[in-house]
């Protein structure tokens, strides 16, 4: 096994304009924020980014000019604050034709890493009829008849992208990595469906204290990065909740393209890495982590 | 005599109107960013179906959350899980059958029950963006009954015809489900889809609202049974198990402003 871990900057330097990238976590849940904002920081251009659910995260690699497509299912916020809200760089890059949107549907993308990971080149279904989202995306989405049936199906292509980003609990020097211990389940298919893994966890621990518990094994990663709370402002639970707070920060900066920069040029571009991001947005440090070699 | 509550607010119906769409043993899933889909899940367990089950998109089979998230998506809803299968092997259950009822918003509705989440306007330029429909496309083929909600209705969501379908209801483009769009919840009644043609009708105005209030807020010709009666009230249980079990800090609020 070789040594995997890398500083932030180093680990995205695999990474390049024009690839397809895919996000891990779902809505305000353990989002690969610290990596996607290197992307932001590396100007990387025309990325296509796929991801089941990472509205802030698709907002502010829109609004920063990182995104040539995005393949979704749902861009949207909902918090006590500001009731439903749109996404705004979404939502003005996608009314001005600035990116193309390829919507999805979600049980289709979750299905697209299942069979990635198995090596099945697609897989049909009988429960996709009548949705105008199937005639958008005529490439992706083709009627085919059951062979043992007969019944009219659709037939859904596997995803292989060229690169995962994912936030995870711990990992080994070497890349063994858990995820997590219960719950979302589909960033482990993602990391077996991606042709590079990159990885950023709270904590590196010895290899020892992981062994089996590993969702991903080393093999399939590509570069470690310890960054605690690397997924902030959204949750990893047990870690932190999502802070809503900031994320209302962040929706409100955005409404209009000069106070996003302005968000930008402080958050983003003005912090040389995640721990002053944290600070930044928080007002303090980082609480002491919790997760020992044992 | 069922004890009714005289003092409540909209927010407080609607959650009691959603939950009471809940029955015995029955399984819902908890789609995307609905709060009070999911107070309504918790409410009816409390109340009238204590064997009722749930699942989301980041948490367990049947939580028992030691608080309430502000989102479905939120991993806090792994807390107390029966069972933790992952998302893929959860959507699947829906698909082999294993689930009774999920609830569905958006922007536009019409007649049959088709939902516009995606698009006002052309769909490659469109004059509004929306957020797009999560797993709903699939899901509506897949769930015995689909409970459609909204707590604005009015003019812009009722419309005689949805610039985009993102979920389908009754059409004949489907060519397989297991069921569909059963009831519309909104803030001023309770519809369902008269079972010949499928298409929308009134089933009751909620207290202190009318008929009349209901047709001029909807952009197509319903269908009105000669008496419509008006919403059972929420019982004064409901009303105290919403303001200080399930959502003391008042979220559900924020989904009526």
């Amino acid at each position: 096994m070789q040594d995997k871990v890398k500083p932030l900057s180093e680990a995205l330097d695999m990474v390049e304009s024009g690839q397809s990238v895919v996000l891990g976590g779902v809505l305000n849940n353990r989002l690969p924020v610290a990596l996607a904002f290197e992307l932001i920081r590396k100007g990387l251009k025309n990325l296509d980014i796929i991801s089941l659910e990472a509205p802030f995260l698709f907002d502010i690699l829109i609004g920063a000019g990182c995104v040539r497509s995005l393949d979704t299912a749902f861009c949207g916020f909902a918090s006590p604050g500001l009731g439903f809200a749109h996404m705004p760089c979404f939502r003005r890059a996608v009314e001005q034709g600035l990116i193309q949107m390829k919507e999805n549907i979600g049980d289709c993308l979750i299905l697209g890493f299942e069979i990635g990971r198995l090596g099945v080149p697609f897989l049909a279904l009988k429960s996709l009829s009548g949705s105008d989202v199937l005639k958008t995306r005529p490439e992706y989405f083709k009627p085919i008849r059951s062979p043992y049936t007969g019944e009219d199906m659709i037939a859904i292509p596997a995803y292989n992208p060229d690169v995962a980003l994912i936030h995870a609990k711990h990992a080994d020097r070497f890349g063994n990595v858990l995820i997590e211990e219960a719950g979302y389940g589909l960033d482990e298919k993602i990391a077996f469906a991606s042709n590079r893994v990159i990885i950023s966890v709270e904590k590196i621990l010895s290899h020892e204290s992981l062994r089996g518990k590993i969702n991903i094994p080393h093999f399939l990663v590509d570069a470690v990065v310890e960054i605690p709370w690397g997924a902030y402002p959204t949750a990893n639970y047990p870690f932190h909740p999502a802070d809503y707070d900031h994320l209302e920060a962040y929706l409100k900066a955005a409404r209009t393209p000069e106070t996003f920069q302005d968000y930008l040029d402080a958050y983003v571009l003005g912090c040389k890495d995640h721990n002053a991001y944290v600070k930044q947005a928080r007002g303090t440090d980082i609480p002491a982590q919790g997760g020992q070699d044992d | 005599m069922t004890d009714y509550a005289d003092d409540y607010s909209i927010d407080e119906l609607f959650i009691v109107a959603l939950a009471r769409e809940i029955q015995g043993e029955e399984r819902v899933f908890l789609a995307v960013e609905v709060p009070i889909c999911m107070m309504a899940w918790l409410l009816a367990v409390e109340v009238h179906a204590p064997y009722s089950g749930a699942w989301t998109l980041a948490g367990g089979i049947d939580p028992r959350p030691s608080y309430l998230p502000l989102s479905t998506g939120d991993p806090a809803l792994i807390e107390g899980a029966l069972a933790n299968p992952d998302l893929s092997t959860k959507v699947g259950m829906a698909r082999r059958g294993k689930n009774d009822i999920m609830f569905l918003s958006g922007v536009q509705i019409d007649r049959y029950g088709n939902v516009n989440n995606s698009v006002i306007g052309d769909f490659e330029r469109p004059k509004v963006r929306l957020p797009g429909g999560a797993g709903g496309a699939e899901m509506i083929h897949l769930f015995p009954k689909t409970v459609l909600y909204r707590t604005k209705h009015d003019l812009k969501t009722f419309v005689e015809k949805v610039d985009f379908i993102t979920y389908p209801g009754w059409i004949d483009t489907v060519s397989w489900r297991r069921g569909g769009p059963e009831k519309v919840i909104t803030n001023l009644g309770v519809l369902d889809f008269e079972e010949k043609s499928r298409q929308m009708r009134l089933v009751s105005v909620h207290p202190g609202m009318t008929v009349d209030e209901v047709l001029r807020n909807t952009g197509f010709d319903l269908i009105v049974p000669h008496n419509v009666p008006v919403t059972e009230p929420p019982t004064k249980e409901e009303v105290a198990l919403i303001r200080n079990k399930i959502d003391p800090q008042g979220m559900r609020k924020s989904q009526f402003l």
